[in-house]
């Protein structure tokens, strides 16, 4: 169905091969990670035509600056799903005029039928979308809170200080407590480098 | 050394995420340029940010997105300057200014920095940033400035009173919240009266040629 020769790369050398102009590199490359990066363009965005704009932006991007990425300080999904977040987020910023409504919880109750088989047979896509959703739940209820509002919802830790009626030293610390146990939780499993 | 981590440790995850001002954000970045530690900090939040990413529940697109992705990188592209266009309206954020002198005087080494707030100018008036000058070394934070169309580059200027320029040297921005840069700073930072940051050709321009970005002023 997909250019079998292309699956068996690694990120790192589609990239290698996307910087030489090779489409069939970056189809490649959309295919192993354009769902999930939809995916969370629009659960930050709400609306999938908009989020399709931020995947199409994402790639086209990736298309024209593959030499830039550097595997030796980064691995590629940190850096994808970074650009998909900020610029979900910059639109969301854009469009502020109206007030955001509560956010639902990251740990939503997953569609099977939406599924994509071929991605979600990646072994280490589903290990790190199951202990990340038990990492999030693991969190008290106040610390995930605060990390959704920041990572989702793009809110500087003073509007989520007004939000919540808390002092700002305390979101910011619960900002960093969260990510910091987001990442030991991952590392502990062997999830990240 | 120890003292500023402490100080700086629970900005981090809020400087991954964006979440904080640009002023303090500059802040950090100035203590992150000089800290390992902390860098190494950042790039594991970096990571666990983006492993959050999995924790989404999957809704593959529709076919009709990879279909519009292969369709344009097919398109003989040279359509740079709309691209920057989009990206140059990314972030709107105003800022208060004027606050990161005394952040960074309290929090840093004795010898005071100089700071120097820049606005955005036409070709991305929703840009800004802080050169932040200490002990002849320059540091350049930005917030909302694109990615710059393939082969050209943002340069750092340096002008005096009678419209002399000096280049501070060239950066290209990357797609993250705030952008970092060391610069060049003139030894006779005094000489000159302003700032500006302009969109030049891959290796820089003996002199802005292309529209400018940024401004400030340096009196």
């Amino acid at each position: 169905m997909k250019g079998s020769g292309y699956a068996d790369l690694d990120d790192a050398a589609l990239l290698v091969l996307i910087a030489g102009g090779d489409e069939q590199a970056l189809a490649a490359l959309y295919d192993r990670h354009g769902a999930r990066a939809f995916s969370l363009a629009l659960r930050i965005l709400g609306d999938p035509e908009t989020a399709e704009e931020v995947v199409l932006d994402v790639f086209w991007s990736i298309w024209q600056h593959a030499g830039a990425f550097m595997p030796e300080r980064a691995r590629f999904t940190t850096w994808l799903y970074a650009m998909v977040r900020n610029r979900a987020v910059d639109r969301l910023r854009r469009r502020r005029a109206r007030p955001p409504e509560v956010p639902e919880s990251v740990l939503e109750p997953r569609e099977a039928a939406a599924v994509d088989p071929a991605v979600e047979a990646m072994a280490e896509a589903e290990e790190l979308a199951q202990a990340i959703r038990e990492a999030m739940a693991s969190l008290p209820e106040a610390q995930r809170r605060v990390l959704e509002l920041a990572y989702f919802r793009g809110w500087t830790h003073r509007e989520i200080a007004e939000h919540l009626g808390e002092p700002l030293g305390t979101v910011k610390s619960r900002l960093h407590l969260a990510l910091r146990k987001i990442h030991d939780w991952l590392a502990e499993r062997g999830l990240l480098l | 050394m120890e003292m500023q981590h402490e100080v700086f440790e629970e900005e981090l995850a809020a400087y991954v995420l964006g979440a904080l001002p640009l002023e303090e954000a500059a802040a950090v970045a100035a203590h992150l340029a000089e800290c390992p530690v902390c860098q190494k900090t950042v790039a594991r939040y970096r990571e666990a940010a983006a492993a959050l990413a999995y924790g989404v529940p999957l809704r593959p697109p529709a076919p009709r997105l990879r279909a519009r992705l292969m369709a344009r990188v097919r398109r003989p592209a040279r359509d740079g300057w709309r691209w920057l266009g989009m990206g140059v309206a990314l972030v709107a954020v105003i800022l208060g200014t004027l606050l990161l002198a005394p952040l960074v005087g309290s929090i840093r080494s004795p010898a005071t920095p100089t700071v120097i707030s820049l606005q955005g100018a036409e070709a991305a008036p929703e840009a800004e940033g802080y050169l932040i000058v200490e002990d002849g070394r320059g540091l350049l934070v930005t917030k909302g400035l694109a990615v710059p169309p393939e082969g050209q580059v943002y340069q750092l200027w340096f002008v005096d009173a009678v419209e002399r320029r000096v280049s501070g040297g060239t950066f290209r921005t990357h797609p993250r919240p705030y952008g970092v840069y060391t610069v060049t700073v003139p030894l006779n930072l005094g000489a000159f009266v302003r700032v500006g940051v302009t969109l030049e050709p891959e290796g820089g321009s003996p002199r802005p040629t292309g529209p400018q970005v940024l401004r400030g002023s340096l009196r």
